[in-house]
């Protein structure tokens, strides 16, 4: 039988590598995301699955007080009340996650209005089947997953990253996904080839399937002497990706390798790629998928992980960056019919006062434990930086004479607009550093999406305009002794290193996944030039 | 449709607890008919033992059930053994 070649446009590649394995299609979601739906079909016939498996666990059993607690487990899921209220519940046959979890909670309250408490006892047993029917809906897929299997399916969480990379998974296919998901920076940082936009699959279950993450290609039951040569091919990539990792032990005198991250678990990540701080934080993973902003108290925690973790090294930590485009129930945020040109960033910030303070708060309570540098983002006057410092210092006079310890820190703006380019030198005396972000840049100079396919052409993140304006902002820094970092995709591009160097720039921030690849071609540029 | 309404103690020294509710349910499966217990105000599917349960009915009390159905005399005498604990 003749292998079968599906092409996938290298612009769908989130995480590069190869991988030679056994097809596993997941057609179910494999979380317990609560805005997920699953049909109420679907939710039957788990707690058939689910009950049969108890009735069996029943006859095995010996203790008369066990058999009784799962017999009415049993009962509880058949029981014609929970499943009217699981109907009322569903549109369309569907039901979604955080509505199961509601109707848990509501015959739970109905058990804690009892006073006798051998009954209140009971709601624990409630709990525990909704427990076990979530693990019974999206824990059966999963078992046929062994070490080397490639898996396909819809969309991913970032909780089955993690999972998966656990699970030993080669390779992640998805039909859908983006580049800034949560799950592809994961994807990213614990180095599991990942692509998206790749068709239905699900014909080819169980086959053997090779994945091509670097230059978009999946190939489903290749022949023998195709099977050789992917093999070498393999081996080379993973020996001279085990070569480039041992640059990650380097350090050079002049220029720094940093790692941006965007979720917690990539800080031990990007520590032992051997990033020299973190050059950008992106803070939006603590405000996504929730109903209220976090507390003061959470992102202090986890700000505080960070800087701790990298002392004495830098950690640069950017405030809320949020689009018009992302509605958060908690965020004042008007319907901008264009969100890239509305309000964002700093704007929403400054429409948003409280969550603003809050985060500042935080920040500026975590500065006691390591080397803080605050980034605004999506600066485009003068004002927004004299508004935000101002407010930086109103909370540092707070938190003094509360007797909080507050250490020192910097703070600095994102260049991701061209008018900030040319006026820099205004910025300058009101800002401790900068960083540069080109992929916004670029959108914003070259009036293209980066996440439309139909405008890629446009979007020319290594062009000279682009590289002309990293210099003016490189020249005008250097000249008063500030720094300046670019975290945008193009640090992370081994072939524009050189350009970048030349041009001055002495810091770099990229995904954490490639700093010892950046990190190697610095060090052989330093080489050539010695 | 036959429907037979009856009020009865409930003399079972667990009341109508998780272990007799089931005993109960698991009775009543068998049954066509329909049956609704009313205790205070009250009234739930007695097929449900969710809802058996979470009326709170310990020893002592009254309650009323509502049969409806071809099979209702049987019904409520599987409902009576419950609720006296014979």
């Amino acid at each position: 039988m003749a292998s079968k070649i599906f092409i996938i446009h290298p612009h769908f590649i989130v995480s590069e590598g190869y991988a030679f394995g056994h097809l596993i299609i997941l057609t179910k979601k494999v979380d317990f995301q609560k805005d997920q739906k699953i049909t109420l079909e679907e939710l039957k016939k788990a707690a058939e699955r689910l009950k049969s498996k108890l009735l069996e666990a029943i006859k095995k059993e010996t203790s008369q007080e066990v058999k009784e607690i799962l017999g009415f487990h049993t009962m509880i899921l058949d029981d014609p009340f929970l499943w009217d209220r699981l109907s009322n519940k569903a549109s369309h046959g569907k039901i979604t996650i955080e509505d199961l979890n509601k109707v848990r909670d509501e015959v739970i309250e109905l058990f804690l209005n009892i006073d006798n408490p051998l009954i209140r006892e009971r709601q624990h047993d409630v709990k525990d089947v909704f427990t076990k029917l979530l693990y019974e809906i999206y824990g059966e897929e999963k078992k046929r997953i062994s070490p080397g299997d490639i898996v396909y399916l819809e969309e991913i969480f970032p909780s089955e990253v993690v999972e998966f990379k656990n699970l030993g998974v080669g390779a992640i296919l998805c039909k859908k996904g983006s580049h800034t998901s949560h799950a592809s920076i994961l994807a990213q940082s614990l180095d599991i080839p990942f692509m998206f936009n790749v068709p239905d699959l699900s014909e080819y279950d169980g086959s053997l399937v090779f994945v091509d993450a670097v230059h978009g290609k999946i190939i489903v039951e290749p022949s023998k002497e195709e099977i050789k040569i992917l093999k070498e091919l393999i081996e080379k990539y993973s020996r001279e990706k085990a070569e480039t990792e041992k640059y990650s032990l380097i350090k050079f005198d002049d220029v720094k390798v940093m790692a941006n991250i965007g979720v917690l678990q990539e800080i031990d990540f990007a520590k032992r790629k051997g990033a020299d701080g973190i050059g950008l934080f992106r803070t939006e993973f603590l405000f996504l998928n929730r109903k209220a902003p976090p507390s003061e108290e959470e992102q202090y925690l986890a700000y505080k992980k960070a800087l701790e973790s990298f002392y004495p090294d830098e950690v640069i930590i950017r405030l809320l960056d949020i689009g018009g485009d992302k509605k958060l129930p908690y965020l004042n945020v008007s319907n901008d019919e264009n969100p890239f040109l509305g309000v964002r960033g700093v704007r929403l910030l400054l429409k948003n006062r409280d969550i603003l303070r809050t985060q500042l708060r935080a920040l500026i309570r975590a500065s006691a434990h390591g080397n803080l540098g605050i980034l605004i983002p999506m600066v485009t006057i003068l004002e927004d930086i004299i508004e935000v410092r101002k407010i930086i210092r109103e909370i540092e006079g707070e938190l003094k004479e509360e007797g909080v310890k507050v250490g020192n820190f910097k703070v600095g703006i994102m260049v991701e607009v061209p008018s900030v380019v040319f006026n820099l030198d205004e910025f300058i005396p009101h800002i401790d550093f900068v960083s540069i972000g080109t992929n916004d840049l670029t959108q914003y100079m070259f009036a293209a999406d980066r996440n439309n396919q139909e405008v890629s052409k446009y979007y020319r993140d290594e062009d000279k305009a682009i590289i002309n304006a990293i210099q003016l902002v490189v020249n005008k820094m250097s000249r008063v002794g500030k720094p300046v970092a670019v975290c945008g995709e193009i640090a992370g591009k081994v072939h524009m290193i050189e350009k970048l160097l030349n041009i001055g720039l002495k810091e770099f921030s990229v995904a954490p996944a490639k700093v010892p690849r950046v990190k190697k071609r610095i060090y052989e540029l330093k080489q050539l030039k010695t | 449709m036959p429907k037979i309404v009856k009020k009865m103690m409930v003399t079972n020294p667990e009341g109508l607890h998780a272990r007799p509710a089931s005993q109960l349910v698991k009775k009543l499966s068998k049954f066509k008919s329909s049956v609704i217990i009313k205790y205070g105000d009250k009234a739930v599917n007695a097929k449900s033992v969710l809802s058996v349960i979470t009326l709170g009915i310990d020893l002592g009390v009254e309650i009323e059930v509502i049969v409806e159905g071809d099979d209702a005399e049987d019904v409520i005498k599987v409902v009576e053994g419950v609720v006296s604990g014979e």
